[in-house]
């Protein structure tokens, strides 16, 4: 909690907003103290700024400035008033309406979207007619007329909370209900109840500014807008005196204006992504002799020396560190590692998809004799998907949820300047057959297909334009065991066929070792083994490999027992080894 | 002889699809039956759709089924508590979810995870609280455990959160651990010390522990017994070894020959057919994909079969011809 007010503090939107909301707090406070009174009858009407009336006189004859400074109480303590009641009403009940559901959430949910049927304006003037006069009966009508859309925000944000596991834990471990929205809910909504509240504060100002201004407020009392209902009434603009509304106009106007800017740093520090990324010192690269060397005939793609290096607020962090390998045509290659080694980044790098924070700081990828690391823009967009193309881990967000199968294979294939729309369906049937799907699924849309269909989509995608090299990152990780033997047995058949290269991409050693001719071992970004598959089973050099096999339980009879004493104390040593495991991570 | 720890019989759970006006339901558990011992790692096996985890889900009494009954020492739980489960029962069977990046709260350190329940069931006075959180945390391997208990979720790494999330549910001191996949989530250097962390549990405590997982090379390395479900129904359970080295349903076959293993893993045939049509309301769910399958199997749900000591098939093929010949899975 401290911490997130100290980041505020030195977010300068919020300190710009931050500091203009405060001038204007002290002001209501202190203000009213420092200036005359506000309804006495000081001099004579529409006299222009002077010496004596700084901000001139009203059209009755009182002082603009003292108008001006006390009308900031009441307008401003009305604002936070209605805006703190709206934020907790609409939390309170949009909190309870999501997370108890069924009929409590039908009742609540009726009345909300009651309320939010009734225009807001005309049930103020209603309420507003039977209400005794002040400033209580403001907060009372904007609190009715505005708590309802704050209860459905808060209401979609509890539905989608309580289905995380956190709130599950909680009723095991036995906790109650109020306990649980109280203790456990809530605080993760502490971002939107402050953003919230700063929204509903804007709002507030501007709905009373806006009924005063039209005489349904008090129009006894001295606030922004009965200052500005005044000011309408005694023909300001016929007589030219601008400088009895414009103060008020622009203190409401700042006002809006520092709450604006505290709302949107907010939501820039709860939300990172809205961040920018740190800027990139440019690097100079490093042309070593290895990286010069021209290609070797038989070799599809290698990458050289490379390095890969994310820009983070704490200076570059190198998450791929002189990896180099080389990929033979037809061959399958293995890449293996934990979450953080590395590996699908050099995926993503081979097709320069990096994303804007990661650049490739040193080393060369030579593909078929193109150095990949020189293309300009439109060289590359040639280059890939033709050449190198991608089938993702996600096969749902990988794929367009509003368009057909057949719309996506036109894009793809449009994009590289192939053919009419009938020619591209007519190859889509075609790709969709080549990977075991019934042709007609070409009119179909992504979500009628299950998740091992929707996979077979993504190998056909990226195969539409016959590749040399196909980049397979987890491609069968959220797939269940029998769905992902049949797609690998119709992958590696259609690679005999096609003689199409492919880099796997896996967590799962056992796996890679199944399916590649040579598998490389990532550890923290470092390629720590290169070796062909049979070498790898019969006996790996590096311990770490070695850690990485001991670690699947295996299925057959002989290796299901305890893993070689050296090895076991390596898992559970807590000093070197551990910390070499987790190095992927820092 | 005592009554088992933990008997279910009959199980079953469906849930209404489509709108409120809607009269189709979908059968999420089909009559599942079985019983855990004390001290005993029984492992559901599954893909993903069988109702792995709803079974789970029904066991902690997040979800309640629609008919069965689920005994905790003899006693019946669902019948003596009609209205959701009481502290009582929290008390003695606990869960641990499969994402301990989502089971975690974001906002509580690991300390306010732990005093919870020892707070809520009494397993703790205020005096000893603190010395009780650290006692928790280094019996999981967390230490030192005065920072641990100090530090929040973000600040742990997937293998220590679910540790945390270990420790919260021996916090109260159950006699039941439902263990959700409580390793698919977690790197593989890490998911074996886990691993052993349940398998010392049942050891050191004689706690009764289901391990739900997809993942039959698991089961086998931790678990006593391997249930497997297939559509909400038991199709084969018994001793792991016997399971996994000698399966007898047509779909533990199928799972055993999916599991990447060995050079020559992808050109071994699967022993399945392309589903042929919609799954028989009355025959067996797996028909439409059973290679073996004859019209019986279409019309009427197979009865459990014993073969063995414990050993449990519900196949038709197994009632009548006995070992279905299988050349696929003889490897």
């Amino acid at each position: 909690m401290l911490d997130s007010i100290r980041r505020l503090l030195r977010h300068r939107k919020a300190a710009v907003g931050g500091s203009i909301l405060l001038f204007f707090l002290v002001l209501a406070l202190v203000g009213p103290w420092l200036v005359m009174d506000p309804s006495d009858l000081v001099g004579r009407p529409h006299q222009p700024p002077s010496s004596a009336h700084l901000f001139g006189t009203t059209g009755q004859g009182q002082d603009v400035l003292a108008q001006t400074v006390v009308g900031a109480r009441e307008t401003l303590a009305v604002g936070f008033a209605v805006g703190l009641l709206v934020t907790l009403v609409g939390a309170l009940i949009g909190v309870t309406a999501g997370y108890l559901g069924r009929r409590v959430d039908d009742a609540l949910s009726l009345t909300t979207n009651v309320f939010l049927v009734i225009p807001g304006l005309p049930l103020a003037i209603v309420l507003g007619a039977y209400l005794p006069s002040g400033p209580l009966r403001m907060v009372a009508v904007l609190t009715v007329a505005g708590w309802a859309w704050n209860a459905r925000v808060f209401r979609a944000e509890a539905l989608s909370l309580r289905n995380r596991d956190f709130v599950a834990a909680a009723l095991v471990t036995g906790e109650s209900r109020a306990r649980i929205i109280a203790r456990e809910l809530l605080p993760n909504m502490a971002s939107l109840l402050g953003s919230s509240f700063i929204g509903n504060t804007l709002y507030a100002v501007g709905a009373q500014v806006g009924l005063e201004f039209l005489g349904l407020g008090d129009v006894g009392s001295v606030t922004w807008g009965t200052n500005l209902y005044w000011a309408s009434n005694d023909a300001a603009l016929l007589t030219r005196s601008w400088w009895i509304f414009v103060p008020t106009g622009v203190c409401i106007a700042l006002v809006g204006f520092s709450l604006t800017l505290l709302s949107s740093a907010i939501d820039e520090l709860t939300n990172p992504a809205l961040k920018a990324p740190p800027a990139v010192a440019p690097i100079t690269p490093v042309v070593t002799a290895a990286q010069a060397e021209p290609q070797a005939p038989g070799v599809l793609l290698s990458v050289r020396e490379l390095c890969i290096d994310y820009a983070t607020e704490r200076g570059p962090s190198r998450v791929v560190d002189n990896v180099s390998f080389d990929i033979a045509p037809g061959e399958v290659f293995g890449l293996a590692g934990e979450s953080g080694s590395g590996k699908s980044t050099i995926g993503f790098g081979l097709l320069r998809l990096l994303p804007p924070a990661a650049r490739i700081s040193q080393g060369r990828i030579l593909f078929n004799g193109t150095d990949v690391t020189a293309l300009d823009a439109n060289a590359l967009r040639a280059f890939r998907w033709s050449q190198v193309s991608m089938v993702f881990q996600s096969a749902m967000s990988a794929l367009n949820p509003v368009l057909t199968l057949g719309e996506q294979f036109h894009d793809t294939l449009a994009a590289h300047g192939r053919a009419s729309r009938t020619a591209s369906y007519a190859r889509a049937r075609e790709l969709l057959a080549m990977v075991g799907l019934s042709p007609e699924l070409v009119n179909a849309w992504p979500h009628q297909l299950s998740g091992g269909m929707r996979q077979r989509v993504g190998i056909a995608l990226a195969l539409a334009l016959e590749p040399k090299l196909v980049v397979m990152d987890e491609p069968t990780t959220a797939l269940d065991v029998v769905v992902q033997k049949e797609l690998l047995q119709r992958m590696l058949e259609l690679k005999e066929r096609l003689g199409f290269a492919v880099l796997f991409i896996t967590h799962d050693l056992p796996l890679l070792l199944a399916i590649s001719h040579r598998v490389g071992v990532l550890q923290g970004g470092k390629l720590v083994e290169v070796d062909t598959s049979e070498r790898l089973r019969a006996g790996a050099r590096h311990p770490y490999t070695r850690l990485l096999l001991s670690s699947f339980p295996h299925l057959s009879a002989d290796d299901a027992a305890e893993p070689p004493p050296e090895l076991a104390l390596a898992a559970n040593a807590p000093a070197p080894v551990r910390t070499a495991l987790r190095g992927g991570h820092q | 002889m005592s009554p088992p720890l933990l008997e279910v019989t009959g199980l079953s759970r469906s849930v209404q699809v489509g709108g409120f006006l809607s009269r189709s339901r979908r059968t999420l558990l089909n009559g599942v039956s079985f019983t855990l011992e004390r001290g005993e790692i029984l492992a559901l096996v599954g893909e993903s759709g069988s109702g792995k985890s709803t079974l789970a889900r029904v066991l902690a009494r997040l979800d309640a089924p629609d008919g069965g009954s689920l005994r905790l020492g003899g006693e019946d739980m669902l019948a003596a508590e009609k209205q959701g489960a009481s502290l009582g029962y929290r008390g003695r069977v606990q869960m641990v979810f499969q994402d301990p990046f989502a089971s975690l709260n974001p906002v509580h350190t690991v300390g306010y995870h732990l005093e919870r329940p020892l707070l809520r069931h009494g397993r703790a006075t205020r005096a000893d609280l603190q010395a009780r959180v650290h006692a928790l945390l280094e019996s999981v391997g967390l230490t030192p455990a005065e920072s641990f208990a100090r530090r929040f979720p973000h600040e742990l790494s997937g293998g220590q959160r679910q540790r945390v999330a270990v420790a919260r549910a021996l916090a109260v001191e159950p006699d039941v651990i439902i263990a959700d996949e409580p390793t698919s989530m977690l790197d593989v250097s890490t998911r074996r010390e886990v691993l052993q962390l349940l398998r010392g549990l049942t050891k050191a405590r004689g706690i009764g522990i289901l391990f739900i997982t997809h993942d039959l090379a698991s089961a086998r390395h931790l678990a006593d017994r391997v249930m497997v479900l297939y559509a909400g129904s038991v199709v084969e359970s018994g001793r792991t070894a016997e399971v996994l080295s000698a399966p007898r349903h047509p779909y533990t076959r199928l799972l055993r020959s999916a599991v990447p293993e060995g050079a020559d893993f992808l050109r071994a045939p699967l022993p399945v057919k392309a589903s042929t049509g919609p799954v028989p309301p009355n025959g067996c769910a797996f028909a439409p994909r059973c290679p073996h399958a004859d019209a019986r199997c279409h019309a009427t749900r197979p009865p459990e079969h014993v073969s063995a000591a414990d050993h449990l098939v519900r196949c038709h093929l197994e009632a009548s011809k006995g070992v279905v010949d299988d050349a696929a899975v003889s490897s």
